[in-house]
Formats: structure tokens, sequence, C-alpha cells
């Protein structure tokens, strides 16, 4: 392949397998500021290895497996607590699943999201609206809903549960 | 609610977190939680929409394999003002007006003044995006580069006694180097891909072919001159200059490369003064581009 095909195809396993890639590195970090550059230096250290990567393998386990070494090389930089490697595999597990679902477009995804979330009771619907839409956080988002941040944590945790299980739900049916 | 491991670090980002403090739950439920969290934030965010955009600027950022690049250390920067004094020469040996070729001697001259400058550098790759750095120069030979890279801010210098390299943080101790005309090896084993420009390519370039004219002028000050040729792909295809009439002192320099038919270059590289404001006293030194608890290697 000359250099430019192989760039092209390059681009289409990236776009198929970036949202789980992102996925991957935004659940392991503890501050989403470094995301885009943690993202970047996974795709230049994918690049480099595209030659040696064996193509019986699943691309998007041997991306996220870059990925988990650049997270580790950024925690030993910064001297920063790693995430523990077991959480990592379970994270991974789902990411497997995710990709499993095949989702052609940024629409597929929002597609099923969208019925679950719909799917919420309303408070529950409520919390994540105003937390991942409209982006807010902290107090804010506690004020927003009228209620403590500690009601805001669990209402939360509740919410992407309920969201899980309507993915994997959902996942089960259409396969 | 305490960790259940009192020995973890927690991060004050954490504790603003609205996920369950670390340790509170079982690594599968963690795990789910973070998971969707993840999620959630990719998808539903305002920013999601703009990740397809964001993915392609990347691969088109993509440098070239960097095993290769290593390889090369023609495609290494070089300080400015050997750039200038390069161009200057270049067009010195041109048979052309000889006003145009007096003003050329000017400006080389002017190059070569001891005193401090500060430019802006602007990178135009073949591939990828427009890199902007700081380029500091003391007389000839002296110089600082600064930019960002993938990891962070590097800034890399040469001074009469030393080469040495501030490496973004993540890629460790200071790296310096005492021979300071073999400076492109300090960047060995960085990954940094500084696509500039690289004087002895353009010394490598002197030859009758390049057709040297003025531009019009934007006042009577300034003087612009730009020169041409029929260049072979990937060479170097056009270099513009502005100068003060009256000094010769180079206030812009634009080079280009490229395919002789295309409309953009492949490679573009820009260089405009922005001060001569004095510098401090050891601003070509590495200790004063870095804390100083910093680790420093002294590379033989």
């Amino acid at each position: 392949l000359s250099q430019s095909r192989e760039k092209e195809l390059f681009e289409l396993l990236i776009r198929e397998h970036a949202t789980s890639l992102r996925v991957v590195l935004r659940a392991a970090l503890h501050d989403s500021s470094c995301l885009d550059e943690l993202f970047q230096e996974t795709l230049v250290r994918a690049w480099d290895a595209l030659p040696r990567f064996d193509r019986e393998r699943d691309f998007g386990k041997w991306l996220r497996g870059i990925a988990r070494n650049v997270l580790r090389e950024h925690w030993r930089a910064r001297a920063a607590t790693p995430v523990g490697e077991e959480l990592l595999e379970v994270i991974e597990s789902h990411c497997e699943d995710f990709q499993r679902q095949r989702h052609d477009t940024l629409g597929d995804e929002l597609g099923r999201l969208n019925l679950c979330l719909e799917r919420l009771p309303e408070h529950f619907r409520e919390a994540v609206e105003h937390r991942y839409r409209a982006g807010l956080k902290g107090q804010g988002l506690a004020e927003r809903l009228g209620i403590q941040f500690e009601n805001v944590k669990k209402r939360l945790q509740r919410a992407r549960k309920l969201l899980l299980e309507c993915m994997q739900r959902e996942a089960r049916l259409e396969s | 609610m305490e960790p259940k491991d009192p020995s973890r670090r927690v991060d004050l980002s954490e504790l603003s977190s609205d996920l369950p403090e670390p340790g509170s739950l079982s690594v599968e439920e963690e795990a789910e939680q973070r998971f969707v969290d993840a999620l959630l934030g990719e998808i539903l965010t305002v920013q999601a929409s703009r990740r397809q955009e964001r993915i392609a600027e990347i691969v088109a950022a993509v440098p070239k394999r960097r095993s290769r690049l290593l390889h090369h250390p023609g495609w290494l920067s070089a300080a400015a003002a050997a750039v200038l004094l390069a161009l200057v020469t270049l067009w010195a040996v041109a048979a052309e007006p000889e006003s145009l070729l007096a003003f050329v001697q000017k400006a080389k001259a002017e190059s070569a003044r001891a005193g401090d400058r500060r430019y802006e550098l602007r990178v135009q790759p073949a591939l990828g995006r427009e890199r902007v750095r700081e380029l500091y120069t003391r007389g000839e030979s002296a110089f600082v580069l600064r930019g960002s890279f993938l990891w962070g801010q590097f800034v890399l210098g040469r001074n009469a006694r030393q080469a040495w390299l501030v490496p973004p943080l993540p890629r460790g101790p200071v790296r310096v180097l005492d021979s300071p005309d073999s400076w492109d090896r300090i960047l060995e084993g960085q990954g940094l891909d500084l696509v500039t420009l690289d004087a002895r390519e353009l010394l490598q370039e002197l030859d009758p072919s390049w057709q040297l004219i003025e531009l019009p002028q934007p006042d009577s000050t300034r003087l612009q001159l730009r020169a041409d040729r029929r260049a072979q792909a990937g060479e170097l295809r056009r270099i513009e200059l502005e100068a003060e009439a009256a000094t010769g002192k180079v206030l812009r320099m634009r080079a280009e490369w490229g395919d002789p038919d295309a409309e953009q270059p492949r490679r573009r590289l820009e260089l405009r003064l922005v001060s001569e404001d004095p510098l401090p006293a050891n601003w070509f030194e590495h200790r004063a581009h870095h804390e100083s608890d910093r680790a420093v290697w002294e590379l033989r």
C-alpha cells in the first residue's frame, strides 16, 4: 500500500474505534483535560506500530492496548495514582461489548443511548441531561437539581447503572 | 465516605467528581460507573459532534513514522540566523540587478550583527496543521527554539559551549551535550518532529536558476523581494523576504517547498521578527528554561 492509501485505511479504522478508545482513556483518567493529548499520542503510536499489527487480531482491542500503555506512562510521568489493572480489564470488557454492537455512525450511538435515556425515570433523566448535555458539575449541578451534592452523586450513580442495563438489554435484543 | 484503601492518594479533581469515591464500590461497579460516565461524556456532550473533525485533524497530523524521521536529521530545524544567512547567500549568487544585489549584501551583513532577536516561526509541514514556535537568536550561532508537541512544551537551545534540550515533562530529564555543533544529536529518541528547515539544505540550493524580483513596496521604509524557481517535487520553490530599506534588517522571511504546478506549497516556513529587546544574559543556557530541581543528563 502507498503511504497515502495506508493512511486512508488507518483513518477509517480509527473512526470506527474512536469512541471506545476515547471511552477507555476518559474512564481511566481522573482529569479529562489531557484526554485529547493522550488520544493523539495513542494514534501516533498506533500509526508507528501499524506495520507490525497482526491483521488476524481485533484492531480495536489492539488500539486500546496501546492506549493503556500510554496511560501507564502518563501516570508514571506525573507520579499520579494509576487506575487498577483489574478495573481497566472490566472497562475493556464493556468496550468490547459496545464495539460488537457495530455503531456505524455517531447517530447510531446516540440513537440507542437516547432510547435508554427516554426510558429513565424523570428525575434520573434530568440529572443526566444537566450533567452531560449541559455540562453542569459540582455545586452548580446540585443547585440546578435542588438537592445536596451527595444526593446528586447517588442519583447519577443510579442513572448510570440503569442506562448500562438498558443498553445491554437492547444489544441482546438486537443480536 | 472514606476510601477502603486509606493509603491511596486522592486527587482534588476526584473530590469534586460526581463519580463514586474510588474504593467505595466493588471493582465491577466502579468500572461500570466509569464506563457509562465516559460514554456519556463522549457521546452526549457538544464535544462529540466535533470529534469526527478532530479525528481527521489528528490523523492528518500524524507525522512520518518516527523511525524514518530519526534517520533523516537533515529535516531537523536550524538556527534562524543561519537560515537567514543561507537565504541571503543564495540571493547573492544570483545574477540580478545591481541595486537588489547590493541590498541583499546589506541584509546579509545585518543578519550577522550581534544582538538579540525574537522571531515568530510558523511551520506548515507536508502533513498536518501549521505549528507556531518562538525562536530567539543571539548573534549568528546561539538560539533557543520553544514550541509544543504531543506531550507538552519543549525548549531546544544552543550556545557557544553546549547544545541542550528541555523535553516536555513526561519525557524526563534535560539533555545537555558539550558539543554544540552536533546539537541535533540530543533529539535522538525524543520523537520530536521538528520539521522546519535545515540551512544545509538551502546551501545546496545555490544555483543560477532562481529569479529574483522586487515586489510592490508596502511603504518607503520597507523592501520586499521574491525569488522563484521551477522546482522539482518537494524542492524549495519560493523565498520571500521583507526587510527595512535603510538597514537591510530582515523583518519577515517565507520559504515554500512544493510541486511546481500545485497551488499550495507542500511545506512552508515563515519567520517574523517580533522584537530586538535584549534578552536575559543567561537566556541561551538551559537553566533559564526549567525548574532548578529538574534532573539534567550530560550526554557524551
